[in-house]
């Protein structure tokens, strides 16, 4: 799975280490492998499941998002954040990925100043056929409880 | 190509970029750095806390009530 370029271990692509570790592999270590599900998984999928019946644009939508937001915010605000591994890295860590968001929102203003229309979608455009059906909801709801859970409980 | 096909493979391209660097975090890459680092870095800070929950939110808010 390497571009082929084995001088420098550092330049293979993604799923190629500097210890020949395939994907597969990778995808079974315990930071990138699922982990066992628990009753805060069940009750972020049961209210996903609820809270993707209310289709966008909607006074319910808008309630089914408010309600667990405030409820992570607050619980930010009231709970002490955690040490950082002690390998970590942070500055370097939110400097490489804040520069991928700033091309995302790069990216995003030229379709917005494009045309934000069908011809030259934003992303929000992009995802609506997606995100109109139930099973789309379901997974954006899943997706976005989830990333509120783990900012709780760092 | 039409205006849409450019658009949405530049989406394509960052969402394709974002994954690799996780991934190549996550097999142990050190130049690169997963997101939960970053984020969790950015918790760290009362600037980078608010930075981040009020993204999570709007992010809620732009895509699944709007």
């Amino acid at each position: 799975m390497s571009n082929g370029d084995t001088s420098d271990p550092h330049t293979l692509w993604w799923c190629s280490c500097t210890d020949g570790t395939t994907l597969a592999q990778v995808l079974k270590r315990p930071q990138v492998g699922l982990r066992r599900p628990d009753r805060w998984d069940a009750a972020t999928v049961g209210y996903a499941s609820l809270a993707a019946l209310f289709t966008p644009l909607s006074a319910p939508a808008a309630v089914a998002v408010l309600l667990p937001g405030v409820l992570v915010v607050v619980l930010r605000a009231m709970r002490p954040v955690g040490d950082l591994p002690r390998d970590a890295q942070p500055y370097r860590a939110a400097a490489q990925w804040l520069v991928l968001a700033v091309v995302g929102a790069l990216w995003w203003l030229v379709a917005f100043l494009w045309g934000n229309d069908p011809e030259h979608p934003t992303l929000s455009l992009l995802l609506d056929p997606v995100l109109e059906t139930y099973p789309g909801r379901l997974l954006g709801y899943t997706i976005w409880l989830g990333a509120g859970r783990w900012l709780v409980t760092r | 190509m039409s205006p849409y096909a450019v658009i949405a493979t530049g989406f394509a391209l960052v969402v394709v970029a974002m994954l690799g660097v996780q991934l190549a975090a996550a097999a142990g890459q050190r130049r690169f750095h997963r997101l939960g680092e970053a984020s969790h870095a950015a918790l760290a800070t009362r600037f980078g806390r608010w930075a981040v929950l009020l993204l999570w939110l709007w992010t809620g808010f732009h895509f699944l009530a709007r």
